[in-house]
């Protein structure tokens, strides 16, 4: 009778409704745009709660942990990861700081069998459940065939790029830009290179610019691959009055939204909904922690913010829109899907 | 003269094995370095590229033609059309207007930094304060090297030895084994190689990736953009994506000790 007992408290405790613990490591919460993917999660996770609560499903507890900016934040996350594998948490959700610095971590994860997702950023050298990002080689593309088709063909434009090719999702939004290029048969040159992610960065690269290209007309464009660096470089060739430069760039901050609609430098912002990174994390995260089949890879589309489509733009924390045709190019649309594979 | 004599240098025709018509066969021509785990001069292991380019053409109406030939040449030589393809990292297919992704993409390169598996493993690139380091790679990564260690030392002094030419990782265990340097930092792709190859358990290594020289995407590229060239790069770009479904292309990549590069880019 004991032994029948035993197996049935077994069997129902099996069945019964369980609380999952996830551990969600943010990288900064000084950046608006990281705060945006913030917000997307857990509002996203009270709403998975919500539903499961009324259906008997098994809920989410979120342990928030926040790295913080530079190489301090990339420590601090290191460790902040590493205390969550020793919790042994049912599930891990990580913005990493750095691609590669977390690789030890994960590789504990992986040896303790829990599960991992990240977004926005890679991690190299591990195995990861999935990995939720914009569509970065989309968001350079729509600036490269906005720019190609800004300036009269047959021109050679003189491009200066400003780049950051330590972290996966830069990297694409450049191959973007030249591919959209070549594709619309744009003759280019770059006329010079600089890194720069963050705003004192972007500040060096406005003057670094202002220093080697005195003359107005000698760039013509100048691509950013953030706005976290884009913005100060921005603001510093406004200073100067090198407003014959045209400036493409992506994030869509919206200090950079307003760039477009005053008129200053930028014509293209393909930016991110920051918010739907964050809210495809925990929905893949909670389908996976329901022994669910979810995708290796999640990108989440981007969108071509520029005076023709600023009325349809919804925003960081806004929804993905419906596609339209896009005004710059003849019969080709803007790809809304949200690609899984 | 010099030119043909580096073509001719070491040519391998993967697709010998197929005997039907091989004469009437149209030719492509791949210029590739000899750099293991890309491409190797062995023939049991020529390296996962290599593989991946025989495989997806074994029974296709073109012959290809793997030409070994010095890295620093190849971009010269793919602009001359000398040879049709390479496979290039991307940042260097965007200098150039007149150079064209063919859309397959076939891995990712990037730095790692290692000690003797012996010692303590390395945790972040803070360790390599003070320490001896012996490089081996290009010259863009090793001026980065140097300048991060110039400021995590807070000094002019070079703390970076330079190995260049064949060997170079077997010569860089051995510096280590000897103490002639602390830690390795070279390509994570070769490093993870020579540790599986390596039988020596004195000379394993641990290895942790690194971002400090970035992230290159290696892809295949040409600067021709006729359809011929175009089916040649849909074909190995719809080989990678077919046989990552069945896990034909995991079986290759293991023998290397490569990670499928799905998921970064």
């Amino acid at each position: 009778m004991k032994l029948v007992f035993a197996i049935l408290l077994f069997v129902l405790n099996s069945y019964a409704k369980k609380q999952f613990n996830v551990g969600v490591l943010y990288w900064s919460m000084n950046i608006e745009g990281q705060v945006a993917m913030r917000h997307g999660l857990e509002s996203q996770a009270a709403l998975l709660n919500k539903s499961a609560k009324s259906s008997g499903a098994s809920t989410i507890k979120i342990i928030p942990l926040v790295a913080g900016d530079g190489e301090e934040g990339i420590k601090n996350q290191v460790q902040q990861f590493e205390t969550l594998v020793t919790q042994r948490v049912d599930l891990i959700i990580v913005q990493p700081t750095d691609n590669a610095a977390l690789s030890g971590a994960l590789k504990k994860a992986n040896k303790a069998k829990i599960p991992v997702i990240a977004y926005d950023q890679y991690i190299i050298g591990g195995k990861l459940d999935s990995f939720i990002t914009s569509n970065n080689y989309q968001a350079g593309h729509m600036a490269g065939e906005y720019l190609a088709k800004k300036f009269k063909s047959g021109r050679k434009i003189k491009l200066v790029l400003v780049q950051y090719p330590k972290v996966s999702s830069t990297i694409d939004r450049v191959d973007g830009l030249f591919d959209a290029l070549k594709k619309h048969k744009r003759s280019y040159e770059i006329i010079t290179t600089y890194e720069a992610v963050e705003p004192k960065a972007g500040r060096e690269v406005g003057q670094k610019i202002l220093n080697s290209f005195p003359k107005k007309g000698s760039i013509d464009a100048i691509f950013t691959i953030n706005d976290g660096g884009g913005l100060s470089v921005v603001e510093e060739l406004v200073k100067a009055g090198r407003r014959e430069i045209i400036h493409a760039t992506v994030d869509g901050d919206p200090n950079s939204i307003e760039n477009i609609k005053a008129g200053n430098l930028t014509v293209i912002n393909s930016a991110q909904f920051c918010a739907e990174l964050g809210r495809q994390a925990i929905i893949q995260g909670y389908d996976l922690l329901n022994k669910k089949e979810i995708p290796r890879k999640v990108l989440i589309p981007t969108f071509p913010v520029t005076k023709e489509t600023l009325d349809r733009y919804t925003g960081w924390k806004g929804k993905i829109p419906k596609p339209f045709r896009k005004p710059w190019l003849e019969n080709e649309s803007w790809n809304n899907q949200i690609e899984k594979n | 003269m010099r030119k043909t004599k580096l073509i001719l240098l070491i040519s391998l025709n993967l697709l010998l094995s197929n005997v039907f018509g091989m004469d009437s066969k149209p030719v492509i021509k791949v210029g590739v370095g000899n750099n293991c785990p890309y491409f190797c001069e062995s023939t049991t292991d020529p390296g996962y590229i290599a593989e991946i380019i025989h495989k997806a053409t074994a029974n296709s109406p073109i012959e290809v033609q793997l030409i070994l030939i010095p890295e620093r040449r190849i971009t010269d030589l793919l602009k001359k059309g000398i040879i049709d393809v390479s496979v290039l990292p991307s940042a260097e297919i965007r200098k150039d207007p007149n150079l064209f992704s063919l859309k397959a993409r076939l891995g990712v390169h990037f730095l790692a930094l290692a000690n003797l598996e012996a010692n303590e493993s390395i945790q972040s690139f803070s360790e390599l304060k003070g320490k001896k380091v012996v490089f081996s790679g290009g010259e863009q990564h090793h001026r980065v090297l140097e300048q991060r260690l110039k400021e995590l030392n807070k000094s002019e002094q070079s703390f970076v030895i330079s190995l260049t030419g064949k060997n170079s990782t077997k010569r860089q265990k051995k510096m280590l084994h000897k103490k002639r340097a602390d830690f390795i930092v070279a390509d994570f792709n070769v490093l993870s190689f020579y540790n599986i190859k390596d039988s020596d358990e004195n000379m394993k290594l641990n290895i942790l990736p690194s971002s400090i020289g970035g992230f290159t995407p290696l892809v295949l590229a040409s600067r021709r953009t006729d359809d011929f060239i175009k089916n040649f790069g849909e074909a190995i770009a719809s080989y990678v994506k077919d046989t990552r479904r069945n896990g034909e292309l995991q079986s290759i990549l293991e023998k290397y000790n490569v990670s499928d590069w799905k998921q970064f880019y």
